[in-house]
């Protein structure tokens, strides 16, 4: 039966076969038969992949809707009417069920129709074996008769016979419209029974009855046997479905189970079964082309139920194919083993040449599952290893294993040729060895090891008594099915599953019958391979799977609804949400909008008056001690109405201007005017009030000035404090360049203007330049600007002096020295103070102060207007008499040129280059120039003072000497005064004796003369206890050499307001003097803390300081930097000496390590740091290298401390600016 | 300067009548069928809201109005009025923007308390959402077996929607007491959406993402410096006259919220001016 079914086949079919025959009928030479009566040629193909290579050869595909159909090239085709189409047609609807059907037939060859049913499936099946016969036919038309000896059709011969009596009706005519095929919805399939009974059933049921009929039970009706039956079908097939879907769940991280590879191209994609989810790529497997519907892999097409063991290796799970005589083997082994081969190479099957394996490969032992003679194994390809392991051992153990596929054209086509490379674990290349990942060129299999054990489980047979299979099982979902009982693969229906499906039917004894039926469905299922019973739910098992979800059930799909009407609710709400938060954000602007066009209209209607109230706000913030904002309080001061006529303040300025009070600027600047004025006028000159009153005077004029301005940029109509109707136009203000600025500067350019004209130019200037953004030349400019207006306001108070306003101006400058004594330091002020002027505490009594008494003051402002007004003045010419040294009109043209023109003296701080004439000139000459900027000016001046603390070096001796002239010229010679106390010493501050001329020629000259005296205390400040010292030196040793003594006793008897003068022509007699040629000339004083070069005796000069010897004992800083105070003994010795040698000796410190002191006399002193070339010579003049570098080091030393000192200094600078701003 | 009145918006939220029977009949969880009680007269609420807000806007104008011909007259006559005079015609426009200032006010009160109302039937719709999927889900589980292999074949489908959870999650649930600025407004603001998504993940096929993923309204309020739409953990300044109000943590370098006040960067600017 076999074989005549093998002979019935067509070769297409062969790989569907599951006989254990021979299934090589092809090629064999058959015997011409009869062509059937309907020669289709198109034979329909159940699956593509069952052909071989060379019958693929001889075949045309055709698809034809949705159907391969194969024709074989040496057939003619015939023409086949559209009758013997239809026919056709026919026959393939009910050929639906290729590979079961051949089983079925087998399994009941000489079945009889029993019933209708039985014989509809008769007919079916007669027509389909016809039709395999046909295809034979072409197919197969060489088959040797001989084989089969056995009648090829068991088709039944028709026969007929004709009857006369029957005349042909005449058929109803055919309704007009056509008859159309409605597919049954599922529903209805549900409710009626498919299945039908074969004899099978019709026997188990007429036993089953037989039984219930003696036990006195109703029978059951067939049609009841078939409902049931097809219930537990659908059970099963759901429950099966159900099983795949977990299933396929991995899908994503799957990987062929052939080459272990997951890597899936467009030609080569992975396919998974459909039953047992088995991936395997296309050429893996052999699966050229891609079927449509399900693909089934060959275990599941051909033994569904039982799992199929290797014949080559004893572990299952895997991709499989039969062998040539009907068992199964492993892909992979059939690939790795070298004997064994595939028939096809393109569909991969069958598997052949097993029997040619030789037995010494059966007999070899993997290593890795230790099994003997179980499949053959392969050997490590490692030249002299012989370890052997089985392909899917190896596979699981993760080997080496490559495969590199050469493809090879012959002459038969494209064959596969593969290069494999196997190693067992101890040869497997290094790096591959345990990571196999990283396999880029080829299939390498190595390092797969995970993989591979997934793939495969052993076979039960393998291990009989080693391992329980089962708890390898557990893992593998797949295999697990596989290799357990095969009634496994028939889905076990739920006993409650069972209850439900026999509730719809009345039968007696019902849960006994159920069981039955059920024992005999799953042995009926299992006796044919587990195939299901109804083909229809069998095919459409892949289309239910994707399309149909499952059966919903109604509450949850109800409730889904539910949800998914609350979401659109949700979405609704949140969509209502953010249009009312878009609502708000509106609202919000809205509100925004409305201030904003509030204010725009007040703009519009008012703008006067918004910079009128903008220009009071500013007033108002610069009076930070509020002292204005209120009006003045009579209470408190009940007789200021006495004084002031016409009180004002700023909160009263303003109820003015809320009034509408004010039309301009001007008005607005009026009250602002009285209200310091009163201030002024009412306070006296030492009251924070009338300092404030000055401050704010100066700040809040700035502020008004800019209002002015901006008033006329606008073009404001002051009669309605709005805009004009004409833009006016732009004065060009900010567009001024530093020319215009220089040219202002240059007094020449302005000698036109008034005093008053001038000043506001100035200001003006100096506005514009503080608007322009800072450079370098904005400082510089501001700087001039500043001390320009100083100039300027100078002359307007000396102008006013002299129109006899001197008392008030005095006052001023009281005023101012108290001001700037706070600033600068304790003594200065007591020493300036008119009452404490007389006699001040630090003075010796001894000593005759004939300082000017307050009431000497007026006649000095004149003079003092000579001296300022410099060149045009008689003062000038006095000037120049009086200065008996030549340089003398140098200086007093430098004199003016600086105050004018200060640009050459800023050149000199940017140079470093500072000749010691013209360095010192800067500072004392600018000192007279400030005169209205109080307590700026004074401020200003430090900070100058302070950027040029280096010149100031050099300018020490010519300040010092400026001092000590003015001492001299006041016949004053005060021993040093007790010690400074520490603040005034950190703040190197002018010994009293240097300090109180200045403030008596400050009194009596008045506010110019304040100013001219501050700036030499400032400059001075420095080397203050210098000049103290130098003074007291002597005074004390009586200098021998002082050729500025001659000129300076007369000073003082010409007048006493002539020191400040008298100092000038000394300053230069000094300054040219000294030159960098004549070092040591005794000339050149030297003051205390200055750095000199010592020279000693055998020694070259050394880098030293020279200290006050009654510097205080507890020590003393110089701008913080802390001096050695002298010891008792070096002090004793410097008094010893300077008495045996009559002369006067400086004491100086040495800038060695180890600060030795030493006494030496002016000439063997050299100032240091005035010049590099001098400084270098110094450096030089060491005979030993080793001397030279302890030069070098003390030299180093000495410019550190220089460098502390300055920085100090300029401590001090940078915060006051700010002070200053 | 004459500024068109703003339309007004009117939202008329009504729930479709067939699906709230529908819904209703299904008889889900009392708790949505309150909900749904509470929220027929939400409506309601926003169209008296709304009308009022237009009634003060139109009052708004019409002081808008007499504005304009105040500061006209004032223009025409400024150079033969006395100051008294001006005076009052100032102070009258003055008055005047200060009723215009009042109304505004009421109309941002207004907003904001209407944003209130919407927001706590949203905040009540989630919690009422989130048990409502709790208990199917629970359901689900009481179900066959059946059911339940069937729901694990529904698994390996939910792996794609998967990806789209990562979407911007964008409600927020912000300024919940917007309404009540004056009365501590709460600093951080929550996106609602972990509560919210995490019962939906495993339910069905109805992915969270649907109701997360609304299409993106191009209106939707942006907020923050960089003018985006709020998402993730906000921050409000606590200057209540702030422009912008929220902020995402990650532009104003927050992790965590702060303690105590916050104030924006520009607000701490305009502080520090102070």
């Amino acid at each position: 039966m076999r074989r005549l079914r093998r002979r019935g086949c067509s070769a297409g079919e062969v790989g569907l076969e599951m006989g254990r025959g021979r299934g090589r009928g092809r090629g064999r030479v058959s015997s011409v038969r009869p062509r059937p009566p309907s020669p289709y040629r198109l034979q329909l193909s159940p699956s593509r992949e069952t052909l071989t290579y060379a019958q693929a050869q001889k075949m045309v595909e055709v698809d034809l809707d949705g159907r391969l159909h194969r024709i074989n090239i040496t057939d003619p085709l015939p023409v086949i009417t559209e009758d013997e189409m239809m026919a056709q047609d026919i026959v393939e609807c009910n050929s639906n069920k290729e590979n079961s059907e051949q089983t079925q037939s087998r399994a009941r060859p000489g079945r009889k129709p029993p019933n209708p049913k039985g014989r509809r499936r008769e007919s079916k099946t007669s027509s389909h074996l016809s039709r395999r016969s046909g295809g034979q036919q072409h197919t197969q038309s060489q088959t040797d008769p001989s084989q089969h000896p056995s009648h090829q059709s068991p088709l039944p011969e028709p026969t007929f016979r004709v009857l006369d009596s029957l005349c042909p009706s005449a058929a109803p005519p055919l309704p007009a419209s056509y008859y159309r095929f409605i597919e049954k919805s599922g529903e209805e399939q549900d409710c009626e029974a498919e299945y039908d009974m074969d004899e099978e059933d019709l026997a188990w049921l007429e036993m089953v009855n037989q039984k219930r009929v003696s036990d006195g039970h109703a029978s059951v009706s067939p049609d009841t046997f078939e409902l049931l039956i097809d219930r537990l079908e659908r059970e099963s097939i759901l429950e099966s479905r159900s099983q795949a879907l977990s299933q396929s769940a991995i899908d994503e991280d799957a990987f062929c189970c052939v080459c272990l590879d997951d890597e899936c191209l467009n030609s080569n994609v992975i396919l998974f079964c459909d039953i047992c989810n088995l991936a395997v790529h296309q050429e893996c497997y052999g699966v050229p082309y891609i079927p449509e519907g399900q693909w089934l892999c060959r275990c599941c097409l051909q033994s569904p139920s039982r799992p199929v063991d290797c014949v080559l290796c004893p572990n299952r799970g895997g991709a499989f194919k039969q062998t040539s005589d009907g068992r199964w083997a492993h892909v992979v082994c059939a690939i790795w083993i070298p004997e064994v081969c595939f028939a096809n190479t393109v569909f991969l099957e069958p598997v052949e040449g097993v029997n040619n394996i030789p037995p010494a490969r059966w007999k070899l032992t993997c290593h890795l599952c230790k099994q003997k003679g179980w499949g053959a194994s392969i050997q490590c390809h490692k030249a002299n290893c012989y370890r052997a392991f089985h392909v899917t051992c190896a596979q699981k153990a993760g080997l080496f294993m490559k495969i590199d596929p050469v493809r090879e054209t012959g002459v038969n086509g494209t064959t596969f040729s593969v290069k494999k490379t196997a190693f067992c674990e101890n040869h497997s290349p290094v790096g591959l060895r345990r990571d196999g990942s990283g396999d880029v060129e080829g299939r390498l299999v190595g390092g797969r090891g995970n993989r591979g054990q997934r793939s495969y489980t052993q076979s039960p047979l393998a291990l009989p008594s080693k391992k329980t299979p089962k708890g390898q099982k557990k893992k593998k979902g797949q295999t697990t099915r596989r290799s357990a009982v095969p009634v496994l693969l028939v889905p076990q229906i739920p006993s409650h599953r069972l209850n439900k499906i026999c509730t719809g039917v009345a039968v007696q004894r019902k849960n006994q019958f159920m069981q039955r039926l059920h024992n005999y469905w799953l042995l009926k299922r299992q006796s044919r391979n587990g195939m299901p019973l109804i083909r229809r739910l069998h095919s459409h098992l892949q289309a239910h799977k994707t399309a149909e979800q499952r059966e919903p059930d109604e509450k949850l799909s109800a409730a889904r609804e539910e949800l998914r009407y609350w979401q659109k609710l949700r979405q609704d709400l949140e969509r209502a949400r953010l249009l009312v938060e878009l609502i708000r954000k509106r609202e919000r602007l809205k509100r925004e909008q409305m201030k904003l066009q509030q204010a725009a209209l007040e703009l519009k209607l008012t703008p006067a008056l918004i910079l009128l109230r903008s220009t009071l706000d500013q007033l108002q913030e610069k009076d930070t001690a509020q002292i204005f904002s209120q009006p003045v309080n009579l209470a408190e001061v009940p007789d200021y109405l006495e004084f002031i006529s016409k009180p004002m303040d700023l909160s009263s300025m303003r109820a003015k201007l809320e009034a509408h009070a004010y039309c301009s600027i001007a008005d607005l600047e009026g009250d602002f005017n009285l209200m310091v004025s009163n201030c002024l006028r009412y306070n006296s000159k030492e009251t924070a009030f009338h300092r404030a009153a000055l401050h704010l005077r100066e700040v809040g004029g700035a502020v008004l000035r800019h209002a002015h301005r901006q008033a006329q940029s606008i073009g404001l109509d002051p009669s309605t404090g709005m805009h004009l109707p004409d833009f006016p136009n732009m004065h060009g203000f900010y567009q001024c360049t530093w020319e215009d600025v220089d040219s202002l500067l240059d007094p020449d350019n302005r000698l036109h203007l008034s005093t008053e004209e001038q000043l506001k130019a100035l200001l003006e200037k100096l506005d514009m330049v503080a608007s322009m953004r800072s450079s370098g030349g904005r400082t510089k400019r501001i700087r001039l600007l500043r001390r320009e207006i100083n100039t300027i306001g100078h002359k307007q108070q000396r102008s006013q002096s002299l129109n006899g306003k001197e008392e008030e101006v005095e006052e001023e400058g009281e005023e101012e020295k108290g001001e700037k004594g706070n600033v600068e330091n304790g003594p200065l002020t007591s020493a300036s103070t008119p009452g404490t002027d007389d006699s001040p505490p630090t003075l010796e009594p001894s000593c005759p102060v004939s300082s000017p008494l307050p009431g000497d003051a007026p006649p000095e402002p004149p003079l003092l207007g000579l001296v300022t007004t410099g060149r045009r003045s008689p003062g000038r010419s006095y000037k120049r008499q009086r200065s008996s040294r030549s340089g003398g009109n140098g200086r007093s043209d430098d004199d003016a040129e600086v105050g004018e023109t200060p640009t050459p003296c800023k050149q000199e701080a940017a140079s470093q280059e500072v000749s010691p004439l013209e360095t010192p000139s800067p500072p004392i000459n600018a000192c007279p120039l400030v005169g209205v900027g109080r307590r700026t000016s004074v401020l200003f001046k430090k900070a100058k003072n302070g950027a040029r603390l280096a010149k100031n070096k050099a300018a020490q001796l010519q300040n010092r000497r400026t001092t000590e002239g003015k001492t001299n010229g006041l016949d004053r010679t005060p021993t040093i005064p007790k010690p400074p106390s520490v603040t005034a010493l950190s703040n190197p501050a002018p010994p009293p004796t240097p300090s109180s001329p200045s403030s008596h020629h400050l009194r009596s000259r008045g506010s110019n003369s304040d100013s001219e005296a501050d700036k030499p205390l400032h400059l001075v400040k420095e080397d203050g206890l210098t000049n103290g010292l130098g003074k007291h030196k002597e005074d004390s040793s009586d200098p021998p050499s002082n050729d500025q003594k001659h000129s300076a006793p007369l000073l003082p008897k010409r007048s006493r307001g002539k020191p400040a003068l008298a100092k000038v022509p000394e300053r230069q007699n000094g300054g040219s003097g000294m030159s960098i040629l004549l070092p040591f000339e005794s000339q050149t004083e030297l003051t205390p803390l200055d750095l000199v070069w010592a020279k000693c005796r055998g020694y070259p000069s050394y880098p030293a300081m020279v200290v006050d010897p009654d510097m205080p004992q507890e020590g003393l800083l110089h701008n913080g930097i802390p001096i050695p105070v002298p010891p008792g003994d070096v002090l004793k010795l410097g008094e010893r000496r300077q008495k045996a040698t009559g002369e006067r000796h400086y004491l100086v410190l040495f800038f060695d390590t180890k600060r030795t002191w030493q006494w030496l006399p002016r000439d063997k002193l050299l100032p240091m740091g005035m010049d590099d070339t001098v400084d270098k010579l110094r450096l030089m003049e060491g005979k030993k290298p080793s001397v030279r570098k302890s030069v070098h080091t003390a030299y180093d030393r000495a410019m550190i401390h220089l460098n502390h000192v300055m920085n100090h200094a300029k401590g001090n600078l940078s915060f006051n600016p700010s002070n200053f701003i | 300067m004459v500024v068109e009145p703003p339309r007004l918006v009117t939202v008329s939220y009504q729930p479709r009548d067939s699906e709230m029977l529908h819904v209703k009949k299904m008889a889900a969880g009392m708790y949505l069928e309150h909900y749904l009680d509470s929220i027929e007269n939400l409506p309601f609420e926003l169209q008296r809201n709304f009308t009022l807000m237009r009634d003060l806007d139109t009052r708004t104008e019409d002081l808008k109005g007499q504005i304009d011909s105040l500061a006209r007259e004032y223009t025409s006559n400024v150079h033969t009025i006395s100051p008294e005079q001006k005076l009052a015609l100032l102070r009258r426009i003055q008055q005047s923007y200060g009723r215009c200032k009042e109304f505004g006010d009421d109309n941002v009160q207004l907003a904001m308390q209407t944003y209130g109302m919407v927001d706590k039937h949203i905040r009540r719709l989630d919690t009422d959402l989130a048990r409502f999927e709790a208990d199917l889900k629970e359901k689900k589980i009481e179900s066959t077996d059946y059911d339940s292999t069937s729901s694990k074949g529904n698994k390996s489908e939910l792996r794609g929607p998967k990806e789209k959870k990562v979407a911007r999650t964008r409600l927020k649930a912000k300024s919940d007491d917007d309404c009540s600025p004056k009365s501590g407004r709460k600093k951080v603001k929550l996106t609602q959406t972990p509560e919210f998504t995490a019962p939906t993940v495993n339910f069905g096929s109805v992915h969270p993402s649907d109701v997360l993923d609304m299409p993106v309204d191009p209106n939707e309020p942006t907020y923050c410096l960089c003018h985006q739409v709020s998402y993730g953990e906000m921050i409000g300044c606590d200057n209540t006259d702030c422009s912008i109000e929220w902020f995402h943590f990650a532009c104003v370098g927050l992790t965590t919220k702060p303690r105590g006040k916050w104030y924006c960067p520009r607000c701490t600017q305009e502080r520090k001016k102070k």
